[in-house]
């Protein structure tokens, strides 16, 4: 995980209403943090606590991942992340903590499947925008603030042309965005697991991102928003390439 | 009176079961079982106070812990007692204190 990574992550975190700061901690260190410095060096301490609170869970077969510790005006709410690092938040009342437990687990989906890539914003990297224009985001998170997770290793200096494989990854990020903006962190979930079966099925190849549709389509369980992500996603990859690459 | 007390807390549907310990960790009341569980409260409500030491956030009031596997698990720190709460998985944090308040004042633990 380099050190963008883990800002980004927290970076996201901490722009969701009624989180002020957040820190991983992994290995008895502080990987990243947005506590105040007057705090800092707590940190770790903090960390050693909660991870052997976890640990002791797991010793008597426990399997809890999830800890609040409910202070007199804050609560420190923890999470550990595939048995791995912890994601320290400090919270005020009235979070929405549905909305930080799918965005956690959709980071851990992604570390579980891609051994922590990092996710990228990258501005300069065509991506299709063309369901930014029909599609309200909810109200209570940022677009800019979803991390586009990366599938594949990425160069902002991508050669004119392209190679079938970043054909297909041109594709796959605008099915994944239209994921993002629809369903929020949860698109990300839905998105990697009919991704996965997608690989695991048929050839990595723009002839067959139809499939891929379909499998992301039945991830999906409104009808309604089953219907018109199919509608939307298949018109987008019957799209020239080079009209999407434009973007 | 307490005895009372933690009747009416076990009928509260989402509660598995319940141990109130006095500053000392020893058992003032338990209806939880599992020995394993009732350790690991006790282990809980010692550990706040070294919590607090170390990280010197403020006094700790209560500490949740959730799984999807598992009950989840609640210990809310009082002066004289804790109490230690086993509730049903997939019950809301908010929906437990929502429920609970009441109670823990009249065990003088103090809303959580």
């Amino acid at each position: 995980m380099s050190k963008l990574d883990r800002e980004k992550i927290l970076d996201e975190l901490v722009s969701f209403e009624g989180i002020s700061h957040s820190c991983i901690y992994q290995n008895e260190q502080i990987l990243a943090s947005t506590f105040p410095s007057i705090i800092q060096d707590k940190l770790s301490g903090m960390g050693r606590f909660i991870d052997k609170i976890f640990s002791s869970a797991h010793a008597i077969d426990q399997a809890h991942d999830e800890i609040h510790i409910q202070l007199e005006e804050n609560t420190l709410i923890t999470y550990r992340v595939n048995e791995d690092f912890l994601i320290m938040l400090m919270a005020t009342k009235g979070i929405n903590l549905s909305l930080v437990y799918m965005t956690v687990k959709a980071i851990e989906k992604s570390v579980k499947l891609h051994g922590l890539p990092p996710p990228k914003n990258i501005a300069s990297k065509p991506v299709p925008s063309e369901v930014s224009k029909e599609k309200k985001v909810p109200n209570d998170y940022r677009k800019e603030d979803i991390p586009v997770w990366s599938l594949k290793g990425e160069s902002e200096d991508a050669p004119r042309e392209l190679t079938s494989e970043q054909k297909v990854e041109l594709y796959t990020n605008g099915l994944k965005k239209m994921l993002l903006e629809s369903f929020g962190p949860v698109g990300d979930i839905i998105f990697e697991e009919a991704l996965q079966r997608w690989q695991a099925s048929y050839p990595p190849e723009v002839e067959s991102m139809a499939k891929l549709v379909d499998l992301i389509a039945q991830e999906i369980d409104s009808k309604n928003e089953k219907r018109s992500f199919f509608n939307k996603a298949s018109r987008y990859i019957r799209r020239p390439l080079s009209e999407i690459g434009n973007e | 009176m307490e005895e009372d007390v933690i009747d009416q807390i076990m009928q509260i549907k989402q509660i598995k079961g319940l141990i109130q310990t006095n500053t000392e960790g020893e058992d003032v009341a338990s209806t939880i079982e599992d020995e394993q569980l009732a350790h690991f409260i006790r282990f809980l409500v010692g550990y706040a106070p070294l919590f607090e030491k170390t990280v010197e956030l403020g006094p700790i009031k209560s500490i949740i812990l959730t799984s999807n596997k598992n009950n989840n698990l609640g210990v809310f720190i009082g002066k004289e007692h804790s109490l230690g709460v086993l509730f049903a998985r997939g019950c809301s944090i908010k929906k437990l204190f929502s429920q609970i308040k009441a109670y823990l004042n009249k065990l003088s633990i103090g809303d959580a």
